[in-house]
This record gives structure tokens, sequence and C-alpha cells, in this order.
């Protein structure tokens, strides 16, 4: 409830909480995102047409100094019939370099490409939804998309036409369950350790990334978790594609999953305002897992996104799935902004 | 006699100097005077201003600096150099801003506000007009692809 209030008067009041940049103040910067849905799933898993709010994202970025900056956002999402309450990001950034940055706080794992360069709000997405190898815990993701630690980043001085960007990170590890990420505590001593390497030439950036993670189920009951990922992302004028693939190793008590996961996804702006774009995408849930919410899934969709103004986009697409074994095709719509 | 001729002639090079400046008047991209760049291409400028390019050579971060309100000149050059409009432009900062990837813009009311920050802050560009750049700041692109 304080934190709300705190955030009423962050909104309401930048000017007043203007901050400092040496001889040059500047307001708090305030971005919202959201998105409304629209859709009608047939098949083996139909369900009735609806309409449904999807994310209200608060984020608020402040400048304390030249090198120190914060970080909040906040996302109001649908938690059964209602909305829940979540701070995804709380972050205090220090920054004297490109080359080396440290963040404490609540972020987003370098995990892989669509963790780091897409967050809450959807109108960052071409498509309408997250891949589910990329999904929030929330929503089932098999990753740890979130942890609350130390991220140090960078971007190292180019080598000619080739640049590195390194991160690494420690942080709180898994709890007793994929969701929620632990926020006040840790049930384990141990903790996780992350790390990742890409490198960039003419439009390819391309990058492995992992994480080592021991972490307490319950009593006497410990899950060793290690992750590797691997990811693409090219883009050459109107053309962008994604790529990851994901093994997530699960020791749990002696019992042993690997699961798989992977999508690839392509787009292409034909207009200025308009974008096509597909996807497919597979998961494979481990016999043995049980630790996870992730079925296992295959999924491909295709749609068009239209930017009716630069800050809000309409999409429309349809697509087929499976998921663990419940075939269906599902065709969707979604309005999303960020401004 | 000779200090009038003197006065005079000092009188004629500032005319000319204003009219020359007058007449090459565009916009202009300034950097920080350490910024290791002497000048920009027209991809490197298009990649800096989506923010597609975050660091200069020597490890500075990029931080865009524009004015608080539109400009109509501003706005020209940013079409010009970006090939899109500075709500769009906006929308690509938001998306940076919002990954955490890059820092928001800096805003200022005045086109000498956005000079003074580019020149007190490393790393720091802006697109002006270049009537309102001096020596306290370093031009490395040209609208017009002059020099």
């Amino acid at each position: 409830m304080q934190f709300r209030i705190v955030l009423a008067a962050l909104v309401l009041a930048p000017a007043v909480l203007a901050m400092d940049m040496g001889e040059m103040p500047q307001p708090l910067d305030l971005h919202f995102g959201g998105d409304v849905n629209g859709g009608k799933r047939f098949g083996n898993s139909s369900a009735p047409s609806a309409f449904a709010l999807g994310v209200v994202d608060t984020m608020i970025h402040g400048r304390l100094s030249r090198e120190f900056s914060v970080l909040v956002e906040v996302a109001y999402e649908a938690s059964g019939d209602s909305f829940g309450f979540d701070v995804e990001r709380l972050m205090l950034k220090f920054e004297p370099t490109t080359w080396f940055q440290v963040s404490v706080g609540r972020f987003h794992t370098p995990l892989g490409y669509w963790n780091t360069a897409y967050h809450h709000a959807r109108w960052m997405y071409s498509a309408t939804e997250a891949p589910l190898l990329d999904r929030f815990e929330d929503d089932a993701g098999p990753l740890p998309a979130h942890t609350i630690g130390v991220l140090v980043h960078g971007a190292l001085l180019p080598a000619g036409p080739v640049r590195f960007e390194y991160d690494l990170c420690a942080g709180n590890a898994r709890g007793p369950r994929p969701d929620p990420p632990q926020n006040f505590g840790d049930t384990s001593d141990s903790k996780s350790a992350c790390a990742a390497l890409h490198a960039e030439i003419s439009g390819v950036r391309f990058g492995i990334s992992g994480s080592i993670d021991s972490a307490t189920v319950s009593p006497g009951l410990d899950l060793r978790e290690r992750i590797a990922v691997a990811d693409l992302h090219w883009r050459m004028g109107p053309w962008e594609a994604i790529a990851e693939g994901a093994l997530i190793h699960h020791d749990l008590g002696g019992a042993i999953a690997n699961n798989l996961g992977g999508y690839a996804q392509l787009a292409v702006e034909v207009r200025d305002d308009v974008l096509l774009y597909g996807r497919v995408e597979r998961f494979v849930r481990a016999t043995q897992e049980s630790y996870l919410d992730t079925p296992t899934a295959s999924l491909a969709l295709g749609g068009v996104r239209y930017d009716v103004i630069s800050t809000a986009a309409l999409k429309l697409e349809g697509g087929w799935e499976k998921i663990a074994g419940t075939e269906g095709t599902t065709i969707r719509g979604q309005l999303a902004w960020l401004f | 006699m000779a200090l009038l001729g003197a006065a005079r002639g000092a009188l004629l090079v500032l005319i000319a100097g204003a009219l020359s400046t007058s007449a090459s008047a565009e916009p202009v991209v300034i950097v920080h005077p350490s910024c290791p760049i002497s000048r920009l291409a027209p991809d490197d400028a298009r990649r800096l201003l989506l923010g597609e390019e975050l660091s200069w050579r020597n490890g500075d971060a990029t931080q865009l600096v524009e004015l608080r309100s539109e400009d109509a000149g501003v706005s020209a050059a940013y079409l010009a150099i970006a090939h899109k409009t500075p709500s769009q432009i906006r929308a690509e900062w938001n998306r940076l801003v919002f990954a955490g990837r890059a820092n928001p813009p800096l805003r200022f009311g005045t086109a000498d506000e956005v000079r003074a920050a580019v020149a007190r802050m490393p790393g720091a560009f802006a697109v002006i007009d270049s009537t309102s750049a001096d020596t306290t700041v370093k031009i490395v692109y040209r609208t017009s692809g002059k020099g």
C-alpha cells in the first residue's frame, strides 16, 4: 500500500521530484504501457470468444547523477479474476563507463535475447505474446526471467567490425516454486549465478548464456539447476530474425530432467508502419520434470502489426498450437501501447 | 583615418561572416569536444539518432540531448537523417529506455541550453541549427552533406 502511494506521488508530481544532473535538472522519465486483447480458440481446446485486459505497465527512470540512475517497473496484470500487482524491476544502476555497469536490485536475467530486449509492455513485441520459452515465471515460463541480486554488464570496445557484450550476475536462488522469484529472502544459502557473452557483427548478434543454481525446494529436497541458452538476432534492412534454444537441466532429489525449448521468429517491415511476422516454437518437457509448470508444446503463428501511431500498435494474428497433447487453432487481436 | 579604415574592414569581415553563417544555416549534429569522432557518415548519424549505436569509440555512452518542444528545422533534420519522424524516434528511445539499455534523452527549452548541455557532458550529442553551434561543441555531421 505504501509503495502504491509513493508510486502515485511520483506520477502526480514529477516536477517536484526533479533530479539534479549536476547543473542539468531533469524530471523523472515516466512510461506507461498497456494492452487489450480479443480472441477465439477453436479445436480440442476451444473456448468462447473473449476480450481480455492485458498488462498495465509503469516504468519510472530517474537520473540521480551522470553515473547513477534508478529504474522501477511496476506491472498490474491478471491474477485469477482480478489484477495482481508486481514490482517487476527495481534497480539502482552505476554506469561509470559502457564497459562496466553495475545494477543492484531486481532485474531480468541475461539469459538469451528476448528476456533482455523485451520486458512486460507487449507493445515492444512484434507478436501478441512472448514465445513460451521466454514467458515470465507467473505465466509458466521455464527460465528464471527475474532474479534479485547484482548484475554486471558491459559493452567492450569494438575490435574491428566485431562488438562484444558481457553479463555476469549473482542473485537469490529459485524458490520452492518457479513463481514467485524470492524477493524478500532466500530459502537456501547458495546463490544463483549467470553469465552471458554476445558478439555483434554486421547486424548479426549472437551469443551464449547460462546459469547455475542450487535451491531448497522443501526441507531436505534440493533442486540443482543448470541452464544453457544460445541465441541469434539478425537485422538487415526491413528483415529481422530471432532464434533461441535452451537446455534446462534439473536434478531434483536425484531425479534428472533435461527440458529443451526453442523458437524462431521472422519479421519483415513491408511499410514504415506495417510489419508481417511469423514464429514457430517447441518446448519438450522431460518425463522426470516435476518443478516447472511449463508443458510440452508446439506452436506456430503468423500475423500483421500495424502501428496506428508511433506509440500504439494493432496486431492481428492466427496460430496453431498443441499444448500438453491438446490441439487447437487461435485467432487473436491486440491493441498495445507504450508512451 | 587609418583607424577608421581598420574599423570599417573589421565591420565588413563581421558582416561577411554573419552573411556566410546565415547562408550556411542548416541542422547539424553536434557532439562534446572530447568525442573521438570528427565526422559521421550518413549511416552512422542514422544509427546514432535511432539509438542503434550506444557508445563512442572511447567508451563514453552516447546521450541524446534535444529540445523539449518540437522545432520544424530539427524535425526535418530527424527525418533527413533517420527517415523517421520525431515521435517515431521518441518511440525507439522509449523502447531502449524501457529495456534498460539507454538513458532517456535529456530535454531543454532552448537551442542554447541544448548546446550548453552537449558542451558539458562527454558522450552527449544533439541535432541543432548550425547558427546555434559554437566552439564549445564539435560539428560532426551536416544535413547538407557539406563538410
